[in-house]
């Protein structure tokens, strides 16, 4: 290609260019007239003659008072900010990407001028920080615990409320946080939820700064890392780089959280359906450092248990005393007890099911394909497992099961706790579980209660509970 | 006030464990048997004391001894395929031999009277030691089948096995489960409304956290993870405040805590170990235990009687049989009906003190 001189590319024609010769306007030092068409875009200005352009431009614009093409600009903008309208040339200057040309090329010419650019992005990524701040999610009060909590914490939820609410702000930590190549945060669908977790607890850790109440996310990491045993002091020393909040918040959590379960316990009665309650004793050696007449090493015993309500597809209304049939006492015969034709059945299946699944294990030795052995397990009654109980434990109670009074107690506890009416304690039935040492004193408690003694025949009537009576 | 509200039932957990002792009781016998769990304890080179306490004849660590019985259990049902399907170096089998030799050892299994006729043959021809073999898996298969229907959730099984239970407990020495045992079975197939039974199944027995399949547990067996907790809670210095924390905060809260432990595994997809195990397998053991049953020849099947070793094991009781005997003698049916009696009396008593209260006007 044959080089273009100077004087050459000064007559050359624009394709954009129109001859003036052509047209009706004042004659100009170029010869030539720049029209842009409907189509134009900004930032693809023709090159031709371009120096020469500007030149003549800012030439022009001194003459009209501006010292430069950026003054006139500025004052451009200004005037519009002022009437309230949306100047089409601005914002198709803004969305054609010209506006971060324009930044980007002042930051490489000078650094104040890159943080005069970012020093005016402040004020929009401030905006939107207040907007994230005042997300309802983010300002949940751990003190007034809700059962809804353990749902609402999910930082792909978090992330995306906070994107909603200021895209620039999560769009600018997204591209701090993922690396340059091979991952697209433009869909923020598509971004991994490693980074959302990044950018939802430096947004977290920068909001509870500002403002200690907005700490859902803390206390929720506060409250894990109690239950996962973390010693006291290590919850202190996160407090104060805003990673958790502070031990007396965790202490304020927890008992408005005992306080909603024990307020759901004692709904129960109430709600008129069975429910099913099981205890156990809980018995824990308390050593002593030093041992002396009157401290001495001793056993804690407490009773600790919790209630079980059915879910809504297996619930059933609270049973009455109907609902045992002591009519039928005097009719149970030996064979009530001895498995029956169809309980044999049952037993034969299960034993080759049982059988084959060893032979199935060890197939390698019988030089087979465990699919060859077909014995199924027989289905009797199963539970369908999508369906699961809702578990309530019990306050634990200062109380040894073995001791028959101290039983007494507890089931009056219990039937306090769980909000028994006074014609529900006359008239239902509720399950008791338990070991066979918690059935048996159960059972020796309610005759107490009631002014019976048992007769000797099926209790062990251990040593305590013979010196407590 | 009243507490004739409460209807106490026994739980699986408990009851599975107590199984799990008497098997180990009767079997545990001594190291020069030819068959005993102690032989295979020193078989197999474990420490009898990590699981299993000697002189108060308790189990001391449930999962450990479980496995322990599972491994040897496993190689008894091995060896009595072996016998039915002997198996040649370099040979093929058949999988209808094997199938069939699957069909037949179930059928010989859950056959409760074959160890009586075993014990009726006369002198030289009975071999104790095979008789107490057999007596084991047959008791050993029970309590896996028991065990199997607790996790898998199904309650039908599991009352199907408490029905074999309830007779066996009372061929045991252990009075105690024997009359709860007998208590339940009549409350399932008697004494409770179609409508209590049914709710018993699908709630009162069997109990599921955490929606996976096989993941089902007795009632009580997840009192004992409630009870684990609390214990873990207490503080080392307890004082009045300390106590009142851990009785009607902490303890109320202690799913709570396992509900957080769990989403935030979740949320931040790490993997916590103590939500999932797996199990060491135990294949070399179990087949260690069963080259030992087939070079001891102790499932013979009646042949070789000339070969019989000088060693003579002590007899295994047969609970299930001396059971039936007992249930026979109708005395412990008779003590049940006596205890619910006892049991309904003031129930009955508070029936007609409400029929006969001034509040109808009489």
């Amino acid at each position: 290609m044959a080089s273009q001189s100077p004087e050459e590319a000064f007559r050359r024609k624009s394709p954009r260019s129109t001859s003036f010769s052509n047209m009706n306007y004042a004659e100009t030092p170029l010869d030539y007239c720049f029209e842009v068409n409907a189509g134009g875009r900004p930032g693809y200005a023709d090159p031709h003659l371009l120096t020469e352009r500007l030149s003549l431009l800012n030439d022009y614009a001194s003459t009209l008072g501006f010292v430069s093409l950026f003054d006139a600009c500025l004052s451009e903008a200004r005037l519009h900010h002022r009437n309230g309208a949306a100047d089409p040339n601005i914002e198709n200057f803004v969305n054609s990407g010209c506006l971060e040309e324009l930044f980007d090329i002042f930051g490489k010419r000078n650094k104040t001028i890159d943080i005069e650019c970012c020093r005016a992005a402040e004020g929009i990524y401030v905006s939107e920080f207040d907007k994230i701040r005042q997300l309802d999610v983010m300002n949940q009060s751990i003190s007034l615990w809700k059962a809804d909590y353990m749902s609402a914490f999910n930082f792909n939820d978090l992330h995306s409320a906070m994107r909603q609410s200021a895209p620039n702000l999560v769009g600018l930590l997204e591209r701090l946080a993922v690396p340059q190549r091979g991952v697209n945060i433009v869909s923020p669908t598509a971004l991994p939820t490693k980074y959302r977790r990044v950018v939802v607890m430096v947004i977290a850790v920068l909001a509870q700064t500002r403002n200690p109440s907005t700490n859902f996310v803390q206390a929720m990491f506060s409250i894990f890392l109690f239950a996962s045993k973390v010693p006291k002091r290590v919850l202190g020393s996160l407090s104060h780089v805003g990673l958790c909040t502070s031990y007396s918040s965790v202490r304020s959590a927890l008992k408005s959280a005992a306080a909603d379960s024990r307020k759901r316990l004692r709904g129960l009665g109430a709600g008129e359906m069975a429910f099913i309650t099981v205890f156990d004793n809980l018995t824990k050696q308390m050593n002593v450092r030093d041992r002396r007449l009157v401290n001495n090493p001793e056993f804690l015993t407490l009773t600790a248990g919790f209630v079980l309500l059915p879910p809504a597809s297996r619930s059933s209304p609270i049973f009455s005393r109907q609902d045992i049939r002591t009519d039928l006492i005097s009719s149970l015969r030996a064979c009530d007890f001895v498995p029956s034709d169809d309980d044999f059945g049952v037993m034969r299946q299960t034993v080759a099911a049982l059988v084959a699944s060893v032979v199935k294990d060890f197939a390698s030795d019988f030089h087979i394909e465990s699919s060859d052995l077909n014995f199924p397990m027989p289905d009797i009654f199963p539970i369908d497992a999508s369906f699961t109980p809702e578990i309530l434990p019990l306050p634990t109670y200062d109380k040894d099961e073995g001791i028959v009074h101290d039983m007494v107690d507890i089931l009056y506890s219990i039937q306090s706790d769980v909000g028994l009416k006074e014609e529900q304690r006359r008239h239902s039935v509720s399950i008791l579980g338990g070991d066979l040492a918690t059935v048996a004193n159960i059972r020796y408690a309610m005759t107490l209660s009631g002014g019976l003694i048992f007769g000797s025949e099926g209790r062990s009537s251990s040593k305590r509970r013979r010196q407590t009576i | 006030m009243t507490l004739e509200w409460a209807e106490a039932t026994m739980g699986m957990f408990h009851l599975q464990l107590n199984v799990l002792a008497h098997i180990f009781k009767s079997h545990y016998g001594s190291e020069t048997d030819r068959w005993s769990l102690s032989r295979m304890i020193k078989l197999l080179s474990y420490d009898a004391n990590k699981f299993w306490n000697k002189t108060e004849r308790l189990v001391k660590d449930f999962n450990r001894c479980f496995d322990f019985f599972n491994l040897v259990l496993d190689g008894c049902i091995l060896a009595a395929v072996f016998r039915l399907c002997p198996i040649d170096i370099g040979s093929i089998l058949q999988p209808e031999r094997l199938i069939a030799a699957v069909t037949d050892l179930s059928h010989e299994l859950s056959d409760y009277s074959a160890v009586s006729s075993m014990r009726c043959r006369e002198g030289q021809d009975r071999d104790v030691g095979e008789e107490n073999l057999l007596l084991f898996v047959q008791e050993g298969l029970m309590l896996r089948h028991l065990s199997l229907a607790i996790h898998q959730g199904d309650s039908g099984r599991v009352i199907n096995a408490l029905s074999y239970f309830t007779v066996w407990f009372q061929g045991t020495g252990a009075h105690n489960y024997g009359a709860e045992t007998l208590r339940l079975t009549a409350c399932l197939r008697k004494l409770w409304s179609p409508r209590l039974k049914t709710f018993w199944m699908e709630n009162g027995c069997l109990v599921n956290i955490s929606r996976k399949r096989e993941a089902f547990v007795a009632l009580d067996c997840l009192n004992e993870y409630i009870v684990r907790e609390v214990k873990n809670m207490v503080a080392n210095v307890v004082t009045p405040q300390t106590d009142h924390h851990l009785r009607n905060v902490l303890s109320l809260l202690v799913l709570i805590f396992w509900d957080i432990r769990k989403k935030m595994s979740e949320e931040m997809d790490i993997y916590i170990s103590d939500y999932h195990s797996s199990k060491v397998e135990h294949r070399t053991e179990s087949r260690l235990v069963r080259d030992y049953i087939l070079c001891s020849r102790l499932m013979r099947r009646g042949g070789d009687r000339d070969s019989l070793p000088s060693a003579r094991d002590l007899e295994v009781k047969d609970a299930f049989m001396s059971g039936l005997h007992e249930l026979a003698k109708t005395q412990r049916i008779v003590n049940l009906q006596r205890s619910l009696w006892e049991n309904c009396r003031d129930m009955i008593m508070d029936e007609i003190d409400n029929s006969h209260s001034p509040s109808d006007g009489e």
